[in-house]
């Protein structure tokens, strides 16, 4: 009887989730069997040469399709997409962060291992197909990351902004679980396929209890891609959180959490969209205006991409909302973009800070006249600032030009207005920071040492590459965003 | 019998549950939560979920509750009342989201659940099911993959908590 | 097991219950009162206290019981095994294993970092 089961368990296909874990062992044992000084270097070489076969393996697996686990999870080309846009995030911040969280004075095996671990967890919700897993994937992601965030400890608003974070979460946890026990008691499964048959044969009847539960879990994957009225955590939390992790934390987790987002919505209560779709319109339009009110105000770099971020996930879910192919493939595009320009732009944030044991780090004025002093991190941020921004030639453009697009021919026509409009408003903020570097005389008063390493600027040099190669060929990624949305839809 | 057994659990459940979000000292409070676990305890073998309620009464009322209760006393507790006033806003999305959750009951009562909605009948056959021996075979066969996440989640949960809380070694 | 194997386990919790309520409300109306500033002090014995008694804790006790909350689920997993050990065979001890495997390297991880040490 084993021998079946085993058979149809089909483990290789999660092959690549094996390897994170193996890897994260293998990361322990050193950590715990080496000297201190030599252990730091082998974790470090263990954790990037790990990331690379997880990325290859993905990649070689890309053919191997179809249910694991007894239908617990699904590898399809969308599993791919994600696979490998998130291992390459985590790998980037890997890459970069060895002097950063020497200075930062973090626990050095620790920050990786809880790398390595939010990884595991964002693979799973990705090709999460059981309520079940998905939940264990989120919950495994947030536990790591509420502690990434307070790893900083001698700062306050490090430990503040990850007390914040797992109060709110934990609470989100709640409403999660509470969402699959009412979804679990109207269908008798927590296997997405299962709920989507029943759910289509209800038709239009839908029982009330199907949409309460749907409520609850839009709910927290609303908290987790920290769209507004859900977002409280995220400005304190992306501040309080080493920089690094900022960057790492506004686009994987987030990427993850669409990810699985789209694979509950799309197809587990695919039948439910027109209700679902009202909601998340006013989600958009909330999230995107109100997360543009906030960043304006901001003084911190820092703190002004963390409000930003919640306006970029509002544009996310205008692609949503549209519930087709179209809408879908601009989401995989546009948080392949985000994920670029975004991390890039951190870690130049990262570079120009002044000091990083100051709690008002991170200001424009540090910026003043950065052109003078360091011509090439001037422009790449610029390249950053314009694409975030989404003026042409940049990828930022084509993202948000997909969003927009798909919007307006699925009829949203009002929703893309107020997006394109608060794409404008967003221009003012990035423009102060090009216009502080560019236009501004250096000031000697606001002028800190330069922090910047050699993997920074590879790092940087190859955000700058994608986002512009991007903006010039889009073609290729949307081809394969679309790709991965076929096997979803 | 039954009704009458779920009755009191019920109001005794309320009641405590009541008692948690009302007190000012936080130890009552935590004291009265564990009054709730157990009376939950009671609904899982009333529903046949006996494993469950064994685990819920060993878990929750014994390991989770020292947990709050060593977190409480790391708080700063002999200043009760500054906790007031201060967080009218958390009280108020607080008020929000019980409402809502309230209203959400209301609109279940007195509503057919749908058609073709699994119905769940207490009997012999359910207390089978809750047992520790069903259990384990679903565990270890269709749910073989969550129970090895859940040890990963455990290691992720161990790390964290000593990165956070153990003092560096010099 | 049928609701009715129940009732000795109701039984326990309303003896136990009950001998509480009786015992407090017997001593209220029993014992012999006496009120003098010595009879309120916090120790009968006449030990001057130090300070209050609700210091607070250091997160060390934190630290402890959240790792005895980690094995303690741990443990909780084992049981529907330990129950089925003869059915699952081969495959349910390779599955328990792994699991143990990896909560056993936490155990390591812990021990080596002191985190079972009290300083």
């Amino acid at each position: 009887m084993f021998d079946n089961l085993i058979a149809g368990m089909h483990v290789g296909r999660v092959l690549p989730e094996i390897l994170v874990v193996v890897v994260a062992f293998a990361a322990i044992l050193i950590d715990i069997i080496m000297p201190r000084g030599r252990s730091t270097r082998g974790v470090q070489v263990v954790s990037v040469l790990g990331l690379l076969m997880v990325i290859a393996a993905s990649f070689f697996q890309r053919g191997d399709t179809g249910q694991a686990f007894s239908g617990m999870v699904m590898i399809d080309n969308y599993t791919t997409f994600f696979r490998i846009l998130l291992s390459a995030i985590t790998l980037l911040i890997i890459g970069v962060s060895e002097r950063y969280i020497e200075i930062t004075r973090i626990r050095i095996a620790e920050y990786y291992l809880m790398l390595l671990f939010a990884l595991f967890g964002m693979l799973l919700m990705t090709m999460g197909q059981d309520l079940l897993i998905i939940f264990l994937g989120i919950e495994t992601m947030s536990v790591s990351l509420y502690a990434l965030v307070g790893m900083t400890r001698h700062k306050h608003a490090s430990n503040e902004g990850a007390l914040k974070y797992f109060l709110l979460g934990a609470f989100t946890t709640g409403f999660f679980l509470y969402g699959i026990a009412l979804v679990f008691g109207v269908t008798g499964s927590t296997n997405i396929v299962d709920i989507t048959v029943f759910l289509k044969s209800a038709g239009s009847e839908t029982p009330i209890i199907a949409w309460a539960g749907a409520g609850l879990i839009m709910i927290a994957f609303a908290f987790k891609a920290a769209l507004v009225p859900f977002h409280w955590w995220s400005p304190d939390a992306y501040e309080g959180a080493p920089t690094t992790i900022t960057a790492f934390m506004s686009t994987a987790p987030k990427a993850a959490a669409f990810a699985a987002f789209l694979r509950v919505f799309y197809v587990a209560f695919g039948s439910m969209s027109d209700g679902w779709t009202m909601v998340l319109w006013w989600i958009a339009v909330v999230s995107m205006t109100f997360g543009n009110l906030l960043a304006l105000r901001q003084d911190s770099v820092k703190r002004m991409l963390a409000f930003s971020s919640i306006t970029h996930a509002g544009y996310l879910v205008v692609a949503f909302l549209t519930f087709g192919q179209q809408g879908a493939s601009a989401i995989l595009f546009y948080l392949v973009v985000y994920g670029i320009m975004n991390i890039g732009a951190f870690l130049v944030a990262i570079a120009v800070n002044r000091n990083e044991d100051d709690d008002k780090g991170y200001h424009f004025d540090d910026y003043k006249g950065l052109v003078y002093r360091r011509p090439g991190m001037a422009i790449a941020m610029l390249v950053f600032m314009l694409s975030l921004a989404g003026i042409p030639p940049t990828a930022g453009f084509f993202g948000k030009y997909y969003i927009f697009s798909s919007a307006v021919s699925a009829g949203f026509v009002g929703l893309a207005v107020i997006g394109v409009l608060n794409s404008a408003v967003s221009v003012y903020y990035y423009l102060r920071l090009i216009v502080n570097m560019f236009l501004t005389e250096r000031d000697e008063e606001t002028e800190g040492r330069i922090f910047w390493t050699g993997e920074m600027a590879q790092v940087v040099l190859i955000c700058v590459i994608l986002v512009l190669l991007i903006g010039l060929f889009p073609d290729t990624l949307l081809n394969a965003a679309r790709a991965s949305v076929a096997a979803l839809l | 019998m039954q009704t009458i057994i779920f009755a009191l659990l019920a109001l005794v459940s309320l009641f405590s549950a009541i008692m948690v979000v009302t007190r000012k000292n936080p130890v009552f409070s935590i004291l009265y939560l564990v009054l709730t676990f157990f009376c939950f305890a009671g609904f899982y073998v009333m529903l046949g979920a006996t494993f469950l309620a064994a685990i819920q009464i060993l878990v929750y009322a014994g390991a989770i509750m020292v947990l709050f209760l060593f977190v409480v006393m790391m708080l700063n507790l002999r200043e009760p009342e500054e906790l007031e006033g201060k967080n009218t806003l958390w009280q108020t999305m607080g008020a929000v989201v019980a409402i809502g959750f309230g209203l959400l009951v209301l609109a279940f009562l007195g509503r057919s659940p749908g058609a073709g909605v699994p119905n769940f009948q207490p009997g012999e056959e359910a207390y089978v099911m809750g047992g520790a021996k069903a259990l384990g075979k679903l565990l270890f066969t269709e749910f073989v993959f969550p129970f090895e996440i859940a040890g990963v989640l455990l290691l992720a949960a161990v790390i964290g908590a000593v990165a956070l809380a153990k003092r560096k070694r010099v | 097991m049928m609701p009715q194997d129940f009732v000795p386990v109701l039984l326990t919790f309303a003896v136990v219950g009950g001998f509480a309520g009786i015992a407090l409300v017997a001593t209220h109306f029993l014992g012999p009162k006496a009120y003098s500033p010595i009879k309120q002090d916090t120790y009968e014995c006449g030990v001057d206290y130090i300070g209050d008694s609700r210091s607070r804790f250091s997160v060390k006790f934190y630290l402890v019981a959240v790792l005895f909350v980690m094995f303690d689920l741990e443990v909780v997993f084992m049981y529907p095994w330990a129950v089925n050990f003869r059915t699952l065979g081969t495959f349910g001890l390779a599955t328990m294993g792994i699991f143990l495997v990896i909560l056993t390297v936490g155990l390591l991880y812990e021990w080596k970092k002191g985190a079972l040490e009290w300083d």
